[in-house]
């Protein structure tokens, strides 16, 4: 590792001369490793708080990097992307001038009740539906080069972009200084891609979420933790144990029948709105 | 007799046989006329500095002729053959007065910039109050100059005539003297006013003939004699109109208003295929449009291209929405270029229509002096982009309504520029919303009688919802995604399956709603799939089947 980062110093140093001779514009656009400890450029960088200390431990900025692209790599839709990026995305809203963000072909509906009380300020997220990748790219570049959204979510789903697409985005994020995240399938992942920040997401059965950094700026990637998001799984509350077979240990959904066998024709009554009161029912551990 | 020059103009006017000019205290009459000399040939679209001879026609006769051709002895009135005969290489154009009127129109909405009273005086002549817009323009002289550089843009020739009736300013635009704005107008034209010649008052011709026999030459000559032997001798109608001329009784104008819609077109002289060879056009027809909306003080929500073939028939129509607070040109251009990409045109056209009817007052906003939203002006130009590339119902925002099933509190608000101006749009809004996504098939509700019931019992459920809130938030883990429609699971001794078994964690929580039209009750419990997903999942108990409703994502 120190032999590494000894010749990489000796390498950048020549870079760096060599940059400079050519143009300044130039050696601020050219890729480093070492990048970390050139002072002018770490005072520019912007970084939001993951709200998770692990993940921010692991990254080297300290947290999401900003003006750049995030690629999230997810085996599936619905595994908890969005509570992974909620803390920010509220953190974003509520310390930003911009606060608009922008979800771009998303595969479901956003659900406002929920995201309210995940506080994120629902008047400022635009949702956009496209028919086609094109369109989809499209609209994503326009977010980024419009210097007023906060962050701009695009999901491409298993489209296999291009590396001119995908360094399209970047560029224009980094024009705008603008949190741009790339939701795509996690095969795409095998691809490279110019992306400042990749990551492979995965659920795992304690529908806790396992994260893989493939690839972070200013530094070296492969780091692996494990989260466990908001609402915590053991938290629920459980069935009661009367209505569970075998005591909780093997949960089997019920079916209603059995749920409603005192009174099986109660729904028919005319009634407003009757919600089960949760807190009657006994928890069980 | 007139009183002197530097003398106080009430004074003088006093000393004038009683004849004051009306005069009102905070602003005086002023009057601009605008007598177009060639607007014959102005309309017909020519400049009468132009290079080569010029004229226009009339029953034969020579109606009006450019500098060139007057340079060479040509004048109105003279046959065609005369003025051919003096210069062979003429170029002879039919006198077209429809052609006039619009042109005459086309100036008059011009004028309307500098002054809310413009009036067409007669079919040459436009007559503008500008007494009232002195302070607006900081000085007379300078509206003077803005007018006289506007027509020399447009290339209209035109003589200026400036007094406090409108009857004095016409007869003024006839003298030579440069109007001096410098000095106070009542003084400077009632001198003006008694040197004009008899033979440019705009009054009965006849009644002009006999003055001019009795030898009378100026305005001056006829003042001195007693009104009753005036009227004797010329007529009621000549006393009325010299009464009008000095602003002794009232001389009402109709004011021209600009129309409250925009509509301009251009016809090609051949038909059309690509769009691109009309670019300019395109800029021309826009900046009118912009120089419209601004002028009236408008801002435009969306305009409309039409195409049209040669019959007239239309082949495209092509509406482009806009939702920013300002009108620039780019952005107007901008957003015309990328609806143009996506048309595909199938026949080739000869003309093509902007119009405008989305056009509204334009309302001055308030930013937060500490929470500034600079981004607020770009946000609505990236919205308009995006809504007219994708299409108005791409866009949207989520919002929490008064409801209880999952579908219907997940409100849909579409960023359509119309929605953010009237609620009865929005309203009308939700109640599509509610027709397309909120329910589906299996609820069968009739849109109608669910919304004027729930409209009907808002109140209640309101408040049903306030008691009933700080439990459910408390209590309730609800999933990010939804899905736009419940999906139907498969089942398995009547256990849901959605890719493989699923395990229920949670639950249940439940939804009773709709018991005034059908009834929907649901149990909404959170399972888990083998892969540890978590899903939100009903068991609808009236049709007892299982239904994924949301995903926490």
């Amino acid at each position: 590792m120190t032999n590494v980062d000894v010749n990489a110093d000796v390498n950048t140093d020549g870079i760096e001369e060599f940059l400079q001779q050519q143009d300044k514009a130039l050696a601020s656009k050219v890729w480093r490793g070492k990048q970390k400890n050139h002072p002018a450029q770490g005072a520019q960088r912007k970084v939001l708080a993951t709200g998770y200390n692990t993940l921010d431990k692991l990254l080297h900025d300290g947290g999401w990097p900003l003006a750049t692209t995030t690629e999230l790599g997810l085996s599936q839709a619905g595994i908890g992307e969005l509570r992974l990026l909620t803390p920010a995305l509220r953190e974003l809203q509520s310390n930003s001038w911009q606060r608009n963000i922008i979800w771009i072909a998303p595969p479901f509906l956003p659900f406002a009740p929920a995201l309210e009380k995940e506080q994120i300020d629902i008047r400022q997220l635009t949702i956009v539906q496209t028919n086609c990748i094109q369109d989809t790219l499209w609209a994503a570049e326009q977010a980024l080069l419009a210097e007023c959204c906060a962050a701009v979510m695009t999901w491409t789903g298993s489209y296999n972009l291009s590396t001119r697409e995908l360094r399209r985005l970047q560029l224009a994020a980094e024009k705008t200084n603008t949190w741009n995240i790339v939701l795509r399938h996690s095969d795409c992942l095998q691809q490279s891609s110019t992306a400042g920040l990749r990551l492979h997401i995965k659920a795992n059965s304690f529908s806790q979420l396992d994260l893989h950094i493939l690839k972070q700026p200013h530094g070296w990637g492969e780091q692996r933790c494990t989260l466990s998001l908001q609402p915590h799984y053991e938290n629920w509350q459980r069935l009661p144990a009367n209505l569970l077979p075998n005591n909780n240990r093997i949960q089997d959904p019920v079916l209603p029948e059995q749920v409603n066998n005192l009174s099986n024709t109660d729904h028919l009554q005319a009634s407003v709105t009757v919600l089960s009161s949760l807190a009657a029912l006994r928890t069980v551990h | 007799m007139a009183g002197e020059p530097h003398q106080d103009d009430r004074e003088k006017h006093r000393s004038t046989k009683n004849k004051p000019v009306k005069k009102k205290a905070n602003h005086p009459d002023a009057w601009l006329c605008l007598r177009f000399t060639h607007l014959s040939l102005n309309s017909l679209g020519h400049n009468i500095a132009a290079p080569s001879p010029v004229i226009s026609t009339s029953n034969q006769q020579v109606w009006q002729c450019n500098a060139h051709a007057y340079a060479s002895a040509i004048r109105p009135g003279m046959s065609v053959n005369h003025a051919l005969m003096l210069m062979p290489e003429l170029e002879l154009l039919e006198r077209d007065t429809d052609q006039e009127a619009h042109k005459l129109c086309e100036l008059a909405y011009w004028a309307y910039r500098f002054t809310s009273l413009v009036s067409i005086y007669n079919d040459h002549t436009l007559m503008l109050e500008v007494g009232r817009s002195i302070k607006l323009f900081k000085g007379l002289e300078h509206i003077l100059n803005l007018v006289s550089s506007d027509l020399d843009s447009f290339g209209i020739s035109a003589k200026p005539g400036l007094a406090n009736t409108p009857k004095a300013a016409y007869v003024l635009s006839f003298s030579d003297c440069e109007i001096n704005s410098q000095r106070s107008l009542s003084s400077h034209t009632f001198i003006q006013l008694q040197q004009a010649k008899l033979g440019h008052l705009d009054t009965d011709p006849k009644s002009i003939e006999q003055l001019h026999h009795c030898g009378f030459q100026t305005l001056a000559d006829i003042n001195d004699i007693p009104d009753a032997e005036l009227g004797q001798r010329f007529g009621a109608d000549f006393l009325h109109y010299l009464d009008q001329l000095w602003g002794r009784i009232a001389d009402p104008q109709i004011a021209v208003t600009p129309p409250e819609h925009f509509e301009a077109s251009v016809d090609f002289a051949e038909p059309i295929r690509n769009l691109h060879w009309i670019n300019q056009q395109l800029d021309l027809l826009l900046n009118d449009l912009l120089r419209f909306v601004v002028q009236r003080q408008l801002i435009c929500r969306s305009f409309t291209w039409r195409l049209y073939r040669e019959n007239n028939r239309l082949l495209h129509t092509i509406t482009v929405g806009l939702s920013a607070r300002q009108n620039t040109f780019e952005m107007f251009r901008e957003l015309t270029d990328l609806k143009l990409a996506s048309v595909q045109l199938d026949w080739e056209f000869s003309s093509i229509e902007l119009s405008s009817r989305q056009l509204l007052p334009i309302q001055l906003f308030n930013d937060d002096l500490f929470d500034p939203l600079p981004d607020h002006q770009q946000f609505k130009q990236l919205i308009d982009k995006l809504n007219n590339r994708l299409g108005q119902t791409a866009l949207f925002r989520v919002n929490t309504a008064a409801e209880h099933l999952p579908e219907l509190i997940n409100d849909r608000q579409y960023a359509l520029p119309e929605t953010a101006l009237s609620g009865s749009t929005a309203l009308s809004q939700k109640t599509a919303l509610s027709g397309s996504t909120a329910l589906s098939q299996k609820t069968a509700l009739s849109q109608a009688t669910a919304l004027s019931q729930a409209t009907a019992l808002s109140q209640a459920t309101a408040l049903s919802r306030v008691a009933t809130n700080p439990s459910n938030k408390a209590l309730r883990d609800q999933p990010l995604w939804l899905l736009e429609r419940p999906q139907r699971l498969a089942q398995q001794h009547r256990r849901p399956r959605h890719e493989g078994p699923l395990r229920i964690i949670h639950g249940p929580d439940r939804i009773t709603s709709h018991w005034w039209s059908k009834l929907q009750s649901r149990d909404y419990f959170i399972a888990r799939q083998t892969n540890g997903r978590l899903l939100w999942i009903f068991f609808d108990r009236g049709e007892k089947y299982w239904y994924l409703h949301g995903l926490f994502g």
